[in-house]
């Protein structure tokens, strides 16, 4: 189980992200913008943080560089949330010092797997194995089409992999 | 032009009707008097002049075929006079001979005649002179055979001069010829004029002249020279001739072919025209005091130095006179002042370069477009291009490079860039050579305001991307809100809520690959698209595409193969991996949409000119010839329904196409017409080995 914190200015992502790292019982913390999510995050201490690029009062990107550069919470990965899809745009967040980037839509389970290829295979719960497993057979019963796929721009594809 | 030569034809050149003057004047009173001449060749008499016929057309035709039956003539060695003539006894005319003399003389046969039979030996010449009245009548012998030695003695003086070269005028003529002729760059009429007296010196002894330069109203003397200037007024006949630009024959005797003497006693007078151009003739009067005549010979000489003179003007004298001369200028002048206004009109800007960089022209609106503030005829083009920073640098190198190297020849090329100045505006430049031939003119260069272009453009690109960035977040709550409900977050569902809420999924899935391509493509056509390239091994690529594709189909129930066909030895090329991985698996993916089941995609690679060419082939679906290029346009969709369902974004391939374009590559369909299906093509560049920035 770990703590992570989620900051995300819109509710329905940000109850979204909650919802699906509860449910694989880790420990979701709610921050609405920028500052919220750095006084949180200089306050307790977190395994890993969820930013939204674009939030009110603090960017993602100046909220990941002033963690950066505090030592308690420099060593704490960071993963983009955000709708930027471009390279350009990819490359700033981790030049800020992300350590992933997670781009909207996206689907719970890439969460779920963040987290595992983040912190280890110690972070793999029951639940998220369950659900890691029931999604590999969902994909089997009813794969996703896969001229989708093949649109998909080859950045994204990348984070796939 | 070619001068005249001694021929068997050089007595058609002779002025005859010297001769005929000379007759009417010791031997007048005859109706008819033509001169015929032995043909060398045939050696029948052919009528050479003739004076009295009223027809001259069948009168020129008049000739004895038979010269047997006058030999007896020319053996007598006298003159033949016949006071009166019994036509067909006398006359040694055939039949036909004397239809035509009939016919020609108005129905007149003669009554009395005289033959002069005029033979010179050494010269095999032979000529007959006759002399036809329609009356009978006695003819004074004494009178008839002074005349006779004049003629023979004038006629072999006019063979001598011909042909002797005496008083040849061919030298004097070929001088005046060279002159005439060299005068065709820089015409300028006085001196022809001045050259045309000293041949007429040369030939024709006269000790005055006058010159008269025809008008429309009154002719004009322009020149006169010479001891005891006599008054010269024009005559009547002389007026007419100026008038009519041509013979005037009311004089009588007749006045001789293209030269007109008067027949007053004293001084005798020349009048030679010289027609320079249609409307501008010059008389030339020769005047000579002592002897108070001229002979046939002065005559002679006139005439032909007539018809060189006017043979050898320049063709194209009237072309190039001194105000033609002008006129042409002036003719320049307009068109350049008709350029100008054409080019300062424009609303673009232009700038004109020489072959030595130099800027040679820039119109107004260039001038306000940039806001220059320097008069632009200083400008070089360093220091036309540094006031833009290094947004010129391109321009500039492409003109110096086509200045120096002359990369210009073919194919012309063009050079294409934009620039965004401080005043706010963005200009593109078209720059082109200029070449007559294979040389190097210089340049032209046309600056438009695309200002309003770029900001439109740029709103639209704006739009598009803000619209896709507001589109994704609903869209990620509905997707990932119902990845929850699957997962079971919120208790089990029964079949049928898990088929929708499948539904549902996927089609904000295929929402979302519509976003994507969308924010993608805009992207790339915004021009702010920037591909790192490096040399990579494409085939390496291909497989691993093919083998994850294969992987995914070994779990569907449509598995498709993918074969491959290709040399094992073949370069690297130069190209984004992501971007040539992404153009790849597209179109083995839509190959595979595309098979039957159990079909197969092949894929081959071969190398061609600095390229590598892939080529996708299905065995499914095939294109119609008419749809080959619009398959790559956005939001293509094929008639058959079948293969619509399978349909992406409808940007799969404009994207891949654009992103081949920018990598140097082309991409194409073609159908083999004995394989089923279709198959895509394209091709990136070969790696030439140097160092890339990758």
């Amino acid at each position: 189980m770990a703590k992570i914190l989620v900051a995300e200015d819109e509710p329905d992502i940000r109850n979204l992200i909650a919802f699906t790292l509860q449910f694989a019982h880790h420990e979701p913390v709610i921050a609405r913008d920028g500052a919220e999510a750095l006084e949180l995050a200089r306050n307790e201490s977190f395994d890993l943080i969820f930013l939204d690029i674009r939030m009110p009062k603090i960017t993602g990107y100046d909220v990941c560089r002033a963690l950066k550069t505090e030592t308690s919470t420099a060593d704490t990965p960071v993963v983009f949330v955000s709708a930027k899809g471009q390279e350009l745009e990819i490359e700033e967040g981790f030049e800020a010092g992300a350590a992933h980037y997670i781009l909207k839509p996206f689907e719970p389970i890439q969460v779920l797997q963040c987290v595992i290829d983040l912190l280890g295979e110690s972070q793999q719960t029951a639940n998220s194995a369950a659900i890691l497993e029931s999604r590999s057979q969902l994909d089997e019963q009813n794969p996703t089409p896969q001229i989708n796929d093949q649109e998909r721009p080859a950045d994204e594809r990348a984070d796939d992999q | 032009m070619d001068l005249p030569v001694d021929s068997g034809t050089v007595y058609e050149e002779f002025d005859w009707s010297v001769i005929l003057d000379r007759i009417d004047k010791l031997l007048p009173g005859f109706d008819l008097r033509s001169i015929y001449i032995q043909n060398e060749a045939t050696h029948e008499f052919q009528m050479v002049e003739s004076r009295g016929f009223p027809n001259t057309g069948f009168a020129s035709r008049l000739g004895f075929k038979h010269s047997d039956q006058i030999k007896p003539l020319f053996d007598s060695g006298v003159a033949l006079l016949l006071p009166n003539v019994s036509f067909f006894k006398d006359h040694p005319f055939d039949r036909q001979a004397i239809h035509l003399f009939r016919f020609a003389s108005g129905g007149n046969l003669p009554a009395s005649s005289v033959f002069f039979p005029i033979q010179i030996l050494e010269r095999h010449f032979k000529a007959l002179v006759i002399l036809d009245r329609f009356r009978p009548g006695a003819i004074n012998p004494e009178k008839a055979q002074a005349l006779y030695h004049e003629l023979v003695s004038h006629i072999t003086q006019l063979l001598e001069t011909r042909t002797t070269g005496q008083v040849t005028p061919e030298e004097p003529l070929k001088a005046l010829y060279t002159v005439v002729s060299s005068e065709n760059l820089n015409p300028d009429p006085s001196e022809i004029i001045e050259n045309a007296l000293n041949q007429l010196a040369y030939l024709v002894a006269f000790d005055q002249v006058h010159i008269w330069q025809d008008t429309q109203s009154h002719p004009l003397e322009i020149h006169q020279a010479g001891v005891s200037i006599h008054q010269i007024h024009f005559s009547r006949s002389i007026r007419s001739f100026v008038e009519r630009g041509e013979l005037v024959e009311d004089n009588d005797p007749r006045l001789p072919k293209e030269l007109i003497l008067t027949t007053e006693p004293s001084p005798a007078r020349l009048f030679v025209p010289l027609r320079l151009k249609p409307e501008m003739t010059l008389i030339i009067a020769l005047i000579r005091n002592d002897p108070p005549s001229f002979t046939g010979q002065d005559l002679l000489q006139a005439n032909l130095f007539l018809r060189f003179f006017h043979a050898s003007l320049p063709s194209n004298l009237h072309e190039i006179s001194t105000n033609n001369v002008q006129e042409e200028y002036s003719d320049q002048s307009k068109q350049k002042a008709r350029q100008t206004a054409i080019i300062e009109a424009m609303f673009d800007g232009v700038l004109v370069t020489d072959s030595v960089n130099k800027i040679q022209y820039l119109n107004t609106a260039l001038y306000r477009l940039t806001s220059l503030e320097n008069k632009p005829e200083k400008h070089t083009i360093e220091s036309f291009g540094s006031q833009f920073g290094d947004d010129l640098d391109q321009w500039k190198d492409h003109i110096l490079t086509w200045s120096l190297t002359g990369e210009f020849a073919d194919p012309k090329p063009i050079f294409s860039d934009h620039i965004e100045l401080k005043n706010g505006r963005v200009l593109s430049i078209h720059l082109s050579p200029i070449i007559l031939g294979n040389e190097f003119l210089g340049t032209v260069s046309i600056f438009r305001d695309v200002t309003y272009e770029f900001a439109f453009d740029r709103l639209k690109t704006d739009f598009i991307t803000s619209i896709s960035h507001e589109l994704r977040t609903p869209l990620t709550s509905i997707s990932g809100y119902i990845d929850l409900l699957l997962m079971g977050v919120a208790g089990s569902l029964n079949e049928s809520q898990e088929s929708y809420m499948r539904t549902i999924k996927e089609n904000s899935f295929r929402l979302n690959n519509l976003i994507n391509d969308l924010l993608e493509l805009t992207t790339i056509e915004s021009g702010n698209f920037q591909m790192r390239v490096l040399a990579f091994d494409l085939i390496a690529v291909a497989r691993e595409i093919a083998r994850k594709i294969e992987t995914k189909n070994e779990n569907k129930s449509k598995k498709v193969r993918v074969t491959f066909d290709h040399p094992s030895d073949l370069p690297l090329v130069l190209a984004n991996p992501d971007r040539s991985r992404q153009i790849i698996e597209n179109l083995i993916n839509n190959a595979c949409a595309y098979s039957a089941e159990d079909g197969f995609v092949n894929v081959s690679i071969a190398q061609t000119d600095g390229f590598l060419q892939v080529s996708v082939h299905n065995q499914h679906v095939f294109v119609p010839p008419e749809h080959k290029t619009v398959i790559f346009d956005k939001f293509y969709k094929g008639d058959d329904p079948s293969i619509q369902i399978l349909q992406g974004s409808g940007l799969g391939l404009p994207i891949i196409k654009q992103l081949v374009e920018l990598q140097q590559g082309k991409i194409w369909v073609s159908n083999d017409q004995d394989l089923p299906g279709s198959t895509f093509i394209f091709t990136l560049p070969i790696w030439d080995g140097t160092e890339s920035d990758g």
